[in-house]
Parts: C-alpha cells; structure tokens; sequence
C-alpha cells in the first residue's frame, strides 16, 4: 500500500514538494548535502549540491513534472540551465575543488526526444572533457523513496489511519498537530510508558523513513500552498528526531544531524515561500471576508512572528538567500504589526519574536516598551461575575479560544468547559526576567506587586526527550506563588539565568529551530526556554552577566 | 453486521459524557463549585506556595463502574440510561468529593490549621474563633469575598441558629465588625507588602 501511497505523491509533487525527500534519501545513501535551496543566488542550474560517498561533488537540477513527461518544448526552456549545470564549477563551502557530475531530476517520465537531445549535449561535453548530465527519471526517484521508506511504513490499522486522516485533509487546515505527533511518535518509538531501546543504525533507517512518510502525508497542505503547516511538520520532524536521539542515547549529530539540516532547509524555504507568496498579494484575507474577522487578527499576529523567527535566523546565519527578501520581510512585519491581537497566551511566542526582531533591528526602546505592554497584558486581571481570569493558557490554539468565545451563541461544545478561568499565567515571569535586563528597575517596580497576585505555571517533562513533543505523558505541572516582597538583587539573579535543563542540547545549539517550535507549540515556550533565547536574540543586557544554569527554586 | 448508526450513537453518546459530567459535578456539592484546572500533559503536579513549601502531588485515577446487560437493552428508555449514568456520577462525584477533602485536611493539618471543636456544639463564638484563623481577601471597594461554609447536613440547622445570633446580640455583632476590620487592615497590609525593594 505504500507504494502507491508513494507514486500517488510523487506523482502530484511540484519539485519544491520533493525536493526535501529527495535530499533525505541522498543523504540515507551516504551523500553529504551542502546546499538545497531555490532562493539561493549561486544556484546556476544547481538546485541540490552534494558530494558523493566516493567524494566526487554532485550537482542536481530538479524539475516537476507531476503526473506528466518532461517534453522537448519544456527541454528547450531549460537547456540553458542544463549547460551551466554541467559545465560551471561548483564553488560552495565545503565542496571539494575538481570536476562535478550533473544530473536533471524530473518526478515525471521523460520523451525520448529529450533523451535524445541530452544524449547530444553529452557528446560535445565529452569532446569538450566536461562531464555528461544524468536523468534520474520518475522510475528511478520512485525506486529509491520505495527503498527507503518501505521498512518502516506504518502498518498497524490505527497508524494507518492517522496516516489516511492526513491524506484526507482538504489542506488549507491549521497544521495537524495531534496526528503528526501520533505519526512520528510512532515511527520513532517516543511513547514514554513503553520501555525500549533502539540502535543507531535502525535509529537512522527510522528518520529517513520518517521523513518520507511526513512529505506523503503532508501532500493536500504542500498542493494548497500551504507553508504554514509545511512549516510546522518540518519543525516537529526535526524536534521529534532530536527527541529519538536523546532517548536513545545516540550522538545527535552523527545519527541525525544531516536529516535535521534538510528538514531546516525546507523550514527555511517555506518561510521564504510565505513571505514571497505575502509580499505579492493585495491584502492577507483567507477564504470566506465574512467570517475571517474572527481571525485575521490572529493570521496577523502570527505572520509578524513567523517573518520576525525568519529576519532572526538570516541575521544570526549571516546572510539572506536572497537580499530582497529582507526589505520584503521587514514591510511585511511592519505592515502587519499594527494589527496584532494576543487573543491568548498561545500568541505570546509571536509577539517575543517580534519584541526581538526589533531589538535586532531599530534597537530602539520600542522594543522594550512592547514587552513591557506584553508583560502588562499577561498580568492583567480580568473579572467576570466572580471569577478573575487572565489570558487563556498556552495549551489552547486561536480556535479554542474563538469556540469558546460563540459557545453560547454556536451551543458547540465550550473547549474551556472542564477549565475554570483563573489568574495564572505561563509567561509574566519570563517576561518579567526579559524586563529586568533592560534596565527598566521602575517599570518592573511597578509591575511586581500584580506579579504577586497571580500564579505561576510551567511544566518539566520527566524526561529531556520529552519536551520536544508536542505532548508528553510524563512529568510535573508546576504552579508557583511569588513571595510578595522581592529584593531586586534576587530577582537579577533569577533574570541571569540562561539554563535549559529540560531541553535537549541539540536543539538548545540550534535557537532558530527552538524559537519556531516555541510559536508552533508555546506551551513549551517555557520560562528557561524564554530566558534563553532572550540571550541569544537579544543584546540588551543590563544587568550582571547571564549564568548558564537553570533560577533555583524556579 | 448489522447496521450500527455510528454517526447517531456518536452524538448521542457525547450528550451523555456532557450529562455525566453535569451530574458528576451535581454529587460533587461543595467540590463541584470549586475552580478547576484542566492539566494537559504529564502525570504530577507540584505547587510551591509563596513559603517556598511545596506541595508535590501525582494524579488518582477515580472511575466507577455501569453494567449494562444485553437482556436490558430492549426494554432500556432513555430515562433508564439516565438514571444508570446518575448513579455512576453519584459514585465518581462522591469519592472525588471525599479525595479532595481528605486532601484539603492533610494540607490544613500540616499547617496547623485544624481547630477541633472537642465536642463543643456549634456557637456564634466558635465561628468567630474559626474565621481569626483564616486569611480574608477583600475586594476595592473594602467588601470581603464571599466565604463557603462547608458542614454536615445534620449540623446545617445550629449553624443557621449561631449565624442568627451573631446578627441579632449587639455584643457579638460588635465582635464580629471588628474581626472584619482586623481582617481588612490585615489584607491592607499585605496588599502593601507586594513590593519589589532594593
């Protein structure tokens, strides 16, 4: 069956779709993948830049050609690419001097004519000692996903299920947490309650395989442009491998590091894919005007944090892909910053990202001032009748809360019906320790005594690996009550604290990814988890030098 | 097989979940009207009062059991389904009523809050020697929130009588202004204490 899974995704697949499959498998087949990207300015007809296992450097031109052939009309467009494929050097970090081989990649079939007419640019390359282009045609692509994948398929009638539910999506949904996280939880052996172990060798077939089965399942959202959920599966992906190797005992970075690396590239590229697809339309309306009302704002809100995780990642690796692509993402975050709703905690992930994409970037107090109004926010206590509430908790999405807002009206199951409000909050304290490192002692004076009033939630898993799920069986849901009167000294020792216990160091050494997973899954923004990537986005520091352990008593 | 009606059953069955919740929380009495906090992931839950005492907690799994025979089903209304999921509620509602207070007890007595009665009947002096020991919150306008009475049944009726007196002898009532204005200074001062210093 999952073979025809397999042909029946390949076979609707534009080459951006396969593109990160395709890597995962040279990289299964010991290739090392330097480059994948389709936003680079060094591409020359290079989509894909490897080096082989015998340490000849590899060149790849992806075509998509889904369900079709690859015609010598289309040829004709892309000879020219097809001749800087073979015959410019490849000058990448990383890759070895000397000459490349060059292969078109098509997930269609290919006419003969075209056949023909490479055969010919191959023999004037031979007369001219440049080496000739290889296809790799849909029969090949198709052999070589089937190889990979076919061990470790799901096969069990209710992970089968999961994997027919994914198929089933229309595609423009809200990225399918639950399913993804019983998919790969599954395929990675992640359930807390069952003992096992795993070698690393099996370990490495899992991830390939894992890999193949997120790109099938993800099929409708990939059709319909849909970045965001590409987004999140890629980001879960990684974090759920990072989560396999920590319980397995498996160096990260040997087992995984080179799927990891892909599946960032494909975050990457649809970041980059969303802010191209942003840029160019009119206005940021979805489907039906009349009932996006409910939530534009919060399409907004999440916007303005995905584009400001994207600016951070190009500022810290140094460079953009491309360089219009930053003024793109910078209009685009300051157009839509103004409309930005934090209709639950679940948003305050979108807007630290913000508050540090403005730090990188004015280096102004506006910066501090949002967190400062942020921080407000989450303290502030609400009433209605007799009960006293704040913001929603992290756990609950934008739709929860907008179900909950018309249960009366919808008379729909109420999400927060088992769920009294109440004044606690997941992130005032982190904010507060953002606060305190900006220097503003009268703000955070100010702000104390309504810290004290409310209680103060986190949650450890039982176990690292744990905390890079999207929901995890085992471990302490923490609840803690300030002490009314605070000595600032203490509360700067706690705001120095940049430890991350709970979080596996694979993940810890890689904050773009860790930021992501925090807006995707903001439950596990968690105090230390904001704390640190505060550090690491943020050079405002005012106060004595951060200590890499975790606050006590915290 | 024969037809099941998944879709139907499926409705009906998650109206009956909503009932037994309802009626769960209607045997609960006292416990049913106290906040609740759902808990999303893990299995423990640690609290860490202001103190710095934590209170470390795993969960309990709480159930009760319906039995349902194929003979029944026939004759079965809905009133009959009903009253068999009221009587699995009252089951769950009572034993996670009595969880949460023999909790609530170890808490108090751990912080020796427990004042036994030692065979004393219920007066108007024993509910103010009662309310000295416990912490009031007020709100802005200086009006204390609202307290729970928590009692058995058989002694609801001295108690209503000792409220009475409290409300009718001068002397008491007195007693009674000035505990709450004890317990309101007090709620000022700690609302002042909320400070951060230095």
């Amino acid at each position: 069956m999952h073979e025809r899974l397999l042909e029946g995704w390949l076979d609707s697949a534009g080459e951006r779709t396969y593109q990160g499959p395709f890597c995962q498998v040279l990289s299964a087949m010991g290739y090392t993948v330097l480059h994948s990207t389709r936003h680079a300015p060094i591409e020359f007809g290079k989509d894909v830049i490897a080096v082989a296992p015998d340490g000849v450097p590899c060149a790849y031109q992806l075509k998509g050609n889904p369900g079709a052939r690859l015609t010598h009309a289309q040829f004709r467009d892309i000879h020219a690419q097809l001749f800087e494929l073979a015959t410019q050097a490849i000058v990448f970090p990383g890759c070895p001097p000397g000459p490349h081989r060059s292969y078109l990649v098509t997930n269609g079939n290919v006419d003969e004519e075209v056949q023909r007419a490479i055969d010919d640019m191959n023999r004037s390359f031979d007369r001219s000692g440049t080496g000739s282009i290889v296809i790799i045609s849909r029969g090949q692509l198709l052999q070589w996903f089937r190889d990979h994948a076919a061990e470790f398929w799901p096969s069990e009638i209710p992970e089968l299920n999961r994997v027919f539910q994914l198929l089933a999506a229309t595609g423009n949904e809200q990225p399918p947490f639950e399913l993804l996280h019983e998919v790969l939880g599954a395929m990675l052996h992640l359930d807390p309650k069952v003992e096992e172990s795993l070698g690393a060798a099996e370990l490495e077939r899992r991830i390939t395989s894992a890999a193949l089965v997120v790109a099938v399942c993800m099929r409708s959202f990939s059709q319909r442009d849909n970045h965001y959920a590409v987004i999140a599966a890629w980001v879960l992906y990684a974090t759920y491998v990072a989560a396999a190797c920590e319980r397995f005992a498996h160096a990260p970075d040997n087992v995984a590091g080179r799927a990891v690396a892909i599946a960032q590239e494909t975050v990457l590229r649809s970041l980059l894919d969303l802010a191209e697809e942003a840029s160019r339309r009119a206005h940021h309306v979805e489907g039906d005007p009349l009932t996006d009302t409910a939530v534009y704002r919060a399409r907004r809100s999440l916007m303005v944090g995905l584009f400001s995780a994207l600016w951070l990642w190009c500022k810290r690796s140094g460079a953009w892909p491309v360089e219009e692509a930053k003024e793109k993402v910078q209009a685009l975050i300051d157009a839509a910053r103004g409309e930005m709703e934090l209709w639950g905690e679940g948003a305050v992930p979108q807007f630290l990202a913000l508050h540090w994409y403005q730090a990188a970037a004015n280096a102004s107090i506006s910066s501090d001032l949002l967190l400062r109004d942020v921080l407000r926010a989450t303290v502030a206590i609400q009433k209605d009748g007799t009960e006293s509430f704040t913001l929603p908790s992290p756990y609950y999405s934008i739709e929860d809360v907008r179900r909950h807002q018309l249960a009366r009206a919808t008379g729909a199951p109420d999400p927060f019906e088992h769920d009294s409000r109440r004044a606690a909050s997941s992130f005032a304290e982190p904010l507060f320790h953002l606060l305190v490192r900006t220097g503003l002692k009268r703000t955070c004076k100010d702000i104390w005594p309504d810290l004290t009033r409310i209680a103060h939630e986190s949650f450890e898993p039982a176990h690292a690996w744990g905390f890079c799920l999207w929901r995890t069986a085992t471990g302490v849901s923490h609840t803690r009550i300030l002490t009314h009167e605070e000595q600032w000294s203490n509360v700067v020792e706690s705001a120095r604290c940049i430890g991350t216990p709970e979080v596996p160091t694979f993940l810890r050494e890689r904050p773009e990814l860790l930021l992501l997973f925090a807006i995707l899954c903001p439950h596990r923004a968690t105090p230390n988890v904001v704390r640190y990537l505060g550090r690491v986005f943020n050079d405002v520091w005012w106060i004595a030098p951060p200590v890499d352990e975790a606050p006590t008593g915290g | 097989m024969l037809p099941d009606y998944p879709k139907l059953k499926a409705e009906i069955a998650d109206l009956l979940n909503r009932f037994a919740n309802q009626r769960v929380a209607d045997h609960q009495g006292f416990v049913g009207r106290v906040a609740r906090h759902r808990i999303f992931e893990g299995d423990s839950t640690s609290l860490r009062r202001s103190t710095g005492e934590v209170e470390a907690k795993g969960f309990e799994e709480v159930g009760g059991l319906l039995k349902l025979s194929a003979d029944e089903i026939p004759t079965m209304t809905l009133h009959d389904v009903l009253a068999k999921l009221d009587a699995v509620a009252a089951e769950i509602g009572e034993k996670t009523a009595r969880s949460f207070m023999a909790d609530l007890d170890k808490t108090l007595e751990a912080a020796g809050q427990v004042d036994g009665a030692k065979g004393q009947g219920i007066s108007p002096q024993r509910f103010l020697q009662a309310l000295e020991r416990i912490e009031m919150d007020f709100d802005e306008t200086g009006k204390h929130r609202e307290l729970s009475l928590v009692m058995h049944p058989n002694n609801a009726a001295a108690m209503e009588a000792a409220l009475h007196q409290l409300d009718d002898d001068p002397g008491l009532r007195e007693r009674y202004r000035e505990l709450i204005e004890r317990k309101r200074e007090a709620w000022r001062a700690r609302e002042a204490s909320r400070r951060l210093v230095g």
